[in-house]
């Protein structure tokens, strides 16, 4: 039955009542009831969504285990428990001068290889690249002392000398994604001779930005207690932090949402791939963790010129090979401003922004990412080589 | 196994309610629900479910009833029973679907009283919007009944945490937040190492200050999260008017939810760029984890009367590897720049040796062409 129910009655004072709503409009007894719910209907509805939770929960259990980063790649190179990655040709090597995938060392690079048809990294040897990408592992106790400078001056700097030597090239290019564009930017800083192009995706540069509500969330946090008590900052810990910056949508909606969509295998599949990959979250190396805090999120030092990394100052302003700048328009993690305070802080004359329609992960996963994302990286550094 | 532990469960439902009627009655999509292939299916707890909602749709407060606690324990059962046919990998997702749509199924039944009373507005001779103020404004009320300590299963802000969890896991600060103070100090005196001397106490005394005041900070928390869920039903209450106003409407339960989850997000997003809930925040996750420390702390004691091997030594360990380390590697380093050099000056020498022999070469030659 579809119930519908306009109120008519007109009140004596002038049709409105003596009630005012919460912004201040009075409301008008005119005003139509929206609610257009019989409520005899509502058990039936409720159940309704039980049965598909049930049907769901057999679609999932059914999936088996969820496949990610499909595409085929080579170890090579290993030191402690990071591993750098070639991936295979998947067409014919345009371009001879390889790019090195610098992803963050919250969640796993697998993001930018998700599944066959959500790959930025197919995306890219599609266009003739040679692609590498530095996996930073799962850290553990033995790793609580990892500071940023063995990070960045350590575990990456001898992984671009791996592909330098390997090339029998000076320079290669870089691309970092989110803190990966942040480690990859002070990298760059420090060791430009390095460096042929760098491209930075969704990468914070500026911590203390109005939106930026992670930062918001950290900057009052006695970091050195968290560390001291902790060593590693667990991954759940990080899990929490992020889901919190939306948690009516992220903890509570969304799984309420999927009970509509699990009749498809696929789409459930596809749920489950990003469920795995937000949730597989390695711990944080404590010190590290200490120094990406207080320097960035905390003092936001980078913009400021101070950043200390291994006794050495990093000054963006040293930054003077071109730079793509790329980010996501309604990103929630690191917002859009974050991102483009870049700009005014590099030496470079050589520099490109672009911006993406939507949010942090969509820029690596949507449909539409992947008609446009690679392309323009490709074309870029192919303009600069 | 598992396949026997849930018909076990289905036997077992099947015995208290008292034969199962067609369920597919109350199937509006069409599928058939007796599809015995789906291991998930339970005809007697969709049985229970359908009695409980009849309970609920035929008395105002139903969804206190007597039905609703049956079919809670059921579905518990019946969660109990088919778990283990999950991957373990899914499980978590598994938890979380069930447990925030245990949470939309709280809240609707909350809101089913609400509906039903508007729905008869015009026959009461009652405007919608004072219906709906009037139900929102006790809702709030129940906010502030669960801040003043009423722990009861089917209090507003319980539905309303179940459905969206916006507070930090115990699990991430030791597990022991959950305790009352007494537990709390159970706990820490049974451990062998406390004895009676003073450092020792001192330490268990801090440590209770630091319980102490983390749960002062995480009730504040929460307290903070009731206003903000006070505000989210005052901003739902608005949306809802507006929505009279411009002739929108809301055509089912779903809905109505996805309005209200909205609302919370926008009143959390809002406060979130707030300093005060910075502060808040940063304050309560520092104490904490300060509290975590000294847990730890209090602990190592106790591993060093046992004379194992504890954080501290670990540390110790682990910063003399560090250090090894970074000195390997700084040898390494200078090996390889060494052996570069090495490598140059062997090529040098080659060079060089090439170069001598040349002029050698053309020494000879130039002598025999003189000869000749």
């Amino acid at each position: 039955m579809i119930w519908m129910h306009w109120v008519t009655k007109i009140k004596d004072r002038a049709g409105e009542s003596d009630h005012d709503d919460n912004d201040g409009t009075p409301w008008k007894i005119t005003d139509m009831n929206p609610f257009n719910i019989d409520p005899e209907s509502i058990p039936a509805e409720i159940h309704a969504y039980y049965s598909r939770l049930v049907r769901g929960f057999d679609t999932l259990s059914g999936l088996g285990d969820i496949e990610v980063g499909p595409t085929p790649k080579d170890a090579v190179y290993s030191e402690d428990k990071i591993v750098l990655y070639r991936y295979r040709a998947r067409a014919e090597v345009l371009n001879p001068v390889p790019i090195l995938i610098v992803y963050a060392l919250v969640n796993r690079p697998y993001m930018a290889d998700l599944e066959e048809g959500r790959s930025l990294i197919r995306g890219l040897l599609d266009r003739g690249l040679d692609v590498y990408l530095i996996d930073w592992g799962y850290p553990d106790e033995s790793d609580c002392h990892l500071s940023l400078n063995d990070y960045i001056n350590g575990y990456l700097d001898r992984c671009v000398d791996v592909i330098l030597a390997a090339h029998d090239l000076d320079r290669i290019n870089v691309l970092g994604i989110c803190q990966g564009g942040t480690f990859s930017l002070c990298y760059t800083a420090l060791h430009q001779a390095k460096v042929k192009n760098l491209i930075t995706t969704v990468t914070p540069v500026d911590f203390h930005t109005r939106h930026d509500l992670l930062s918001h969330l950290v900057r009052h946090v006695d970091v050195d207690q968290c560390v001291d008590s902790m060593g590693n900052i667990p991954g759940e810990f990080l899990n929490w932090l992020f889901l919190m910056l939306k948690p009516f949508r992220l903890m509570g909606k969304k799984y309420v949402d999927l009970v509509d969509i699990l009749d498809d295998p696929d789409q459930a599949a596809n749920f489950l791939r990003m469920e795995k990959w937000i949730f597989d979250s390695p711990d944080q190396a404590g010190e590290a963790f200490r120094d990406f805090v207080k320097q960035f999120y905390q003092e936001n030092r980078l913009v400021k010129g101070s950043i200390e990394i291994g006794g050495k100052t990093v000054d963006l302003e040293q930054i003077t090979i071109p730079v793509m700048n790329i980010f996501a328009r309604d990103d929630h993690i690191v917002p859009s401003d974050a991102s483009k305070a870049l700009a005014g802080c590099l030496g470079t004359e050589d520099y490109t922004e672009l911006e993406f329609p939507g949010g942090h992960i969509g820029l690596y996963v949507s449909a539409r990412s992947q008609q446009l994302l690679p392309p323009a990286i490709a074309d870029w550094i192919e303009a600069r080589t | 196994m598992d396949f026997d532990l849930f018909a076990n469960f289905a036997r077992l439902t099947r015995s208290f309610s008292g034969g199962c009627n067609d369920s597919r009655q109350y199937d509006p999509i069409g599928g058939n629900l007796e599809d015995n292939t789906n291991p998930f299916f339970s005809p007697e707890w969709l049985e229970l479910q359908r009695r409980y909602l009849e309970s609920f749709t035929a008395k105002p407060g139903g969804h206190d009833s007597p039905e609703r606690e049956e079919w809670q324990r059921a579905l518990d059962q019946w969660w109990a029973s088919v778990r283990p046919l999950i991957p373990e990998e899914s499980k978590p997702v598994f938890d979380s679907i069930l447990g925030r749509s245990r949470g939309f199924y709280s809240l609707s039944t909350q809101f089913s009283e609400m509906l039903r009373e508007i729905a008869g507005a015009a026959d009461a001779g009652e405007e919608w919007q004072s219906i709906l103020h009037r139900h929102i404004k006790r809702m709030k009320t129940r906010f502030d009944e669960s801040a003043g300590g009423d722990n009861s299963p089917t209090s507003f802000s319980d539905a309303w945490e179940q459905a969206f969890v916006p507070i930090p896991p115990d699990e991430l600060f030791g597990g022991q937040l959950g305790d009352d103070l007494q537990q709390f100090n159970d706990r820490l005196l049974s451990l062998p190492g406390i004895g009676p001397f003073r450092e020792e106490y001192e330490k268990v005394r801090e440590s209770m200050r630091l319980w102490q005041a983390g749960q002062e900070k995480c009730r504040e928390y929460r307290d903070v999260l009731s206003r903000l869920g006070k505000e989210a039903l005052d901003r739902l209450e608005e949306k809802i008017l507006q929505m009279g106003r411009k002739n929108r409407s809301i055509n089912s339960l779903r809905e109505f939810y996805d309005i209200w989850s909205e609302s919370n997000e926008e009143v959390f997003s809002k406060y979130v760029e707030s300093e005060e809930y910075s502060i808040l925040y940063g304050e309560m996750i520092s104490l904490l984890m300060e509290f975590r420390g000294q847990s730890r702390a209090v602990l190592q004691d106790f591993y060093k009367q046992l004379d194992i091997p504890a954080g501290r030594e670990m540390k110790n360990i682990l910063d003399s590897q560090q250090v090894l380390q970074d000195a390997l590697r700084h040898n390494e380093k200078e090996q390889q720049e060494l052996r570069s050099t090495i490598e140059d000056l062997r090529r040098e020498l080659k060079q060089l040796r090439d170069d001598m022999d040349a002029l050698g070469d053309e020494d000879k030659g130039s002598r025999r062409g003189k000869r000749s």
